[in-house]
């Protein structure tokens, strides 16, 4: 595998990993722009946003785009969360060159009123389906709770009052600001032409300016909190709760990552034995997430609502219990080995390396190749992991609820 | 290149070997499912399958856990409607030792009384959880509606069914249903076929038994049934009986239910619900197949007061089916499918998944080479003469939520 890149003079950073015996290319955008880079006022445009670039430019329509896709025979799809959006693409190499031209033109959007007005009523669609998840609501309630005002707690979807009062001309002011070329990475996987696609996308990207984008950093202080919110619309109590963590280029991160693993995999992990083993809780996991300039660490409980109590006192007592006497070496070096098979073996596909690599260069600006990210999880130590623990990250806690009526945390 | 043998005992060995991959992927289809467990014990294959995870050969709960995570197995699988699967992924040089462990949980496992309870709670609470999955519960009751036969069930069993499982019950229905003979195990990556069939036979050569038989699917349609549940959205459930996977126009019926709803936004009923309309933000149709039969199943979520003209425009684009597709929709279902096929070369988990299930619908495992040049040679007219000849009727309806509709 070998690693190019380049960046364009419009200061679009274009990347590669190229695997010659792949029998597949797969092509993303990356931008650097999520909820946390909205105000109150657009909630959710960023993923409504997503939504509208699929709609066509001024030189292709919203049908015309779907059928290209289909034609080419692409796996292809889109993504917002929090820090990033991503538009990406896996197709059979000879149909690189279509591929890259339809996800470079979509990447200048028309955003007519028309497609935005039918496209609007998908998205409260959207809004209500999740609504009948409560163990994503959870998660939608929780963020806001812990983040506090720092804009990491921006909802993604947005609420039916933001998206409802959004307007085409506030959503194309955010694009102008956000897809600057310099604001994006073009990634890419797998057998492609790197020769053909720098000239292609040179050419196609050449009217593009960069601007001044950024993010705003502000300071965060974590709180412990529990809370309660009660829906007599459910049956189960869901309980997620957040920690404060490592950001993505915080060299603490792997540590923290794989401390995740030792308390709260699916599988054989600290809170698996204490609740699921037994048959406390039909779920209960914990893992560590980076983000930019901050981190947390997330968990989530699923119980019969009549035991949450006693299933969240557990919990907090096995992660007490971590911070008092720390980790074993035995626990750290199998965990290590969970997590560096599950990398090796997610890497097997072009289109699942595109999102290691890209997404590891957004936030570091670095190109790790597999085996050194392997590398890196190897070398963890258990000083690392009972270093982090002996700081006790788990006593400003955060916890949400959501439980049948008549329930309390 | 596929190789394939089917031991003495019944156990069928199929591989394809990918030398470059650093990996190994298995996936073992044991003959026990929902579809053959006893009526009065249902919900026990799930439970088996979780209460043979905890503890086998000469391993405790804790310690075959700890040995599966020292070699670094992921593993996947769990019990389905027919049959119960145990799949993993590793890296090629730790083949021997975890095919020695899963030998164990299935051949050997302790299924100690004190791991009962647990498993039994869980799969209580795996039911109960069907409440806050609206659209989960919506096909497990139009399943369960639409079949005459036990294939219909859903493997989470019955809470009357839970309650009636005993140890010397579930254990001596583990000794009647989990047997080498009708299990299929499929293995991809950097494997070799010599050495991988001595392990095999060395393994699981000597497991004894007779799988236990399977009732015919039997399919009635026809019906419109409502869940009233306070719900933010309708949820919208249509089974269609459908043809055998073994049926000579297979593919035909494949590639037509692509251009109704396919991977991209360009299929029909993306088209006209969702692009067109922006009534929904997920509707989609899928195939389920099974042994001698198969299901295509349409879901839609939408707000109460859409979901009428969702429901319409859903039933209008099934029938319109039967007028044909063109040939600009064939070709883009058709390079989908292709493009599908290549890629799963390209993951030895995707591939010891396919070679299973070639075998268990079809009896046999087909080449990849062989599958695209047959995806190639179907035609515009073989496709519209099937779909004049089946149209999609008589399907079973079922919604979930706040109000019923009208059919």
């Amino acid at each position: 595998m070998e690693f190019q890149q380049t960046t364009l003079s419009n200061g679009l950073t274009v990347i590669g990993e190229h695997n010659p015996q792949a029998k597949s290319v797969a092509v993303g955008y990356f931008v650097k722009t999520g909820s946390r880079d909205e105000t109150s006022e657009i909630s959710g445009v960023s993923h409504f946003l997503e939504h509208m670039m699929f709609k066509g430019s001024d030189t292709i329509s919203g049908d015309e785009i779907n059928t290209e896709f289909d034609e080419v025979g692409a796996k292809y799809n889109a993504f917002t969360n929090e820090e990033l959006t991503a538009y990406h693409g896996a197709v059979l190499p000879e149909f690189q060159p279509r591929l890259v031209k339809l996800l470079t033109t979509m990447m200048r959007p028309a955003l007519r009123n028309a497609d935005f007005d039918v496209e609007k009523k998908v998205i409260l669609e959207e809004i209500e389906m999740y609504k009948d998840r409560p163990n994503f609501m959870v998660f939608d309630e929780l963020r806001p709770t812990y983040f506090g005002q720092h804009p990491l707690g921006n909802s993604v979807l947005g609420t039916s009052e933001s998206i409802g009062a959004l307007s085409r001309d506030a959503m194309f002011e955010y694009f102008s600001r956000r897809y600057a070329p310099n604001n994006l990475v073009l990634g890419v996987a797998g057998n492609y032409d790197w020769n053909a696609l720098l000239a292609q996308v040179g050419e196609m990207t050449s009217s593009w300016t960069p601007a001044t984008t950024g993010r705003i950093q502000p300071t965060f202080a974590p709180t412990s909190t529990v809370k309660t919110i009660n829906s007599s619309k459910i049956n189960r109590a869901h309980i997620a709760l957040m920690t404060p963590g490592f950001s993505s280029t915080d060299v603490q991160r792997y540590a923290a990552g794989v401390l995740g693993w030792i308390l709260g995999d699916g599988e054989n992990s600290r809170l698996y034995w204490a609740l699921v083993d037994n048959g406390l809780c039909d779920e209960a996991s914990f893992d560590h997430t980076s983000e930019d300039g901050l981190g947390h660490f997330g968990g989530y409980i699923s119980t019969d609502p009549d035991r949450a109590k006693e299933a969240l006192a557990i919990y907090k007592n096995i992660l007490e219990e971590a911070q008092k006497n720390g980790v074993t070496l035995e626990e750290l070096e199998r965990a290590k080995r969970k997590v560096a098979v599950s990398i090796v073996l997610r890497a097997e596909t072009p289109y699942s390396r595109l999102f290691s690599m890209s997404m590891e260069y957004l936030d570091t600006l670095e190109y790790k190749p597999l085996d050194e990210v392997v590398k890196v999880v190897q070398s963890v130590t258990l000083e690392q992991v009972n270093a982090i623990l002996e700081t006790r990250p788990f006593d400003a806690m955060t916890v949400v609820g959501l439980m049948p009526d008549g329930f309390e945390l | 290149m596929i190789h394939s043998t089917t031991l003495p005992n019944g156990f069928t060995v199929i591989a394809e070997p990918q030398p470059w991959q650093p990996s190994v992927s298995f996936d073992l289809l044991v003959p026990a499912g929902a579809v053959n467990e006893p009526e009065t014990m249902r919900g026990v294959t799930s439970v088996l399958e979780d209460w043979m995870d905890r503890g086998a050969g000469n391993r405790n709960s804790r310690a075959l856990s700890d040995a599966f995570d020292n070699l670094g197995v992921r593993r996947g699988g769990g019990a389905g409607l027919e049959g119960t699967s145990f799949s993993g992924a590793m890296l090629e040089t730790d083949l021997t030792a975890a095919f020695e462990l899963f030998a164990d949980v299935i051949q050997r496992p302790i299924l100690p009384d004190t791991e009962l309870e647990p498993c039994l709670e869980l799969a209580r609470q795996d039911i109960e959880s069907l409440d806050d999955s609206p659209a989960q519960k919506l096909f497990v009751k139009l399943r369960e509606r639409f079949f005459s036969s036990n294939h219909g069930r859903s493997g989470m069993g019955t809470l009357e069914g839970l309650a009636a499982i005993t140890g010397a019950a579930a254990r001596e229905d583990y000794q009647n249903r989990f047997t080498p003979s009708g299990a299929i195990l499929g293995v991809s990556g950097g494997v070799q076929w010599d050495e991988l069939l001595e392990l095999v036979t060395r393994l699981f050569g000597s497991w004894t038994g007779q799988a236990a038989s399977n009732p015919a699917p039997k399919m009635q349609g026809g019906f419109y049934d409502h869940i009233a549940q306070d719900t933010a959205q309708v949820q919208i459930g249509m089974l269609y009986p459908s043809l055998s996977p073994t049926a000579p126009h297979w593919l035909e019926s494949r590639l037509a239910l692509l251009v109704l709803s396919g991977a991209g936004f360009s299929s029909r009923l993306m088209q006209e619900v969702r692009e067109k309309r922006g009534l929904v933000y997920s509707v989609r149709a899928s195939g389920s197949p099974i042994k001698a039969a198969s299901t295509i199943s349409v879901y839609a979520g939408t707000s109460p007061d859409r979901a009428q003209e969702t429901l319409n425009v859903i039933q209008e684009e099934m029938q319109k089916m039967r007028l044909g597709v063109t040939l600009e929709e064939l070709e883009r279902a058709r390079i989908g499918l292709l493009t599908s096929l290549v890629m799963s070369e390209e993951s030895s988990g995707a591939r010891a998944g396919g070679l299973v299930r070639d075998w268990h619908l079809l009896g046999r495992a087909r080449e990849l080479e062989d599958l695209k040049a047959k995806v190639k040679a179907v035609t515009l007219e073989g496709v519209n003469a099937w779909l004049a000849a089946n149209p999609f009727e008589n399907p079973g309806v079922m919604t979930l939520g706040p109000k019923a509709l009208n059919l």
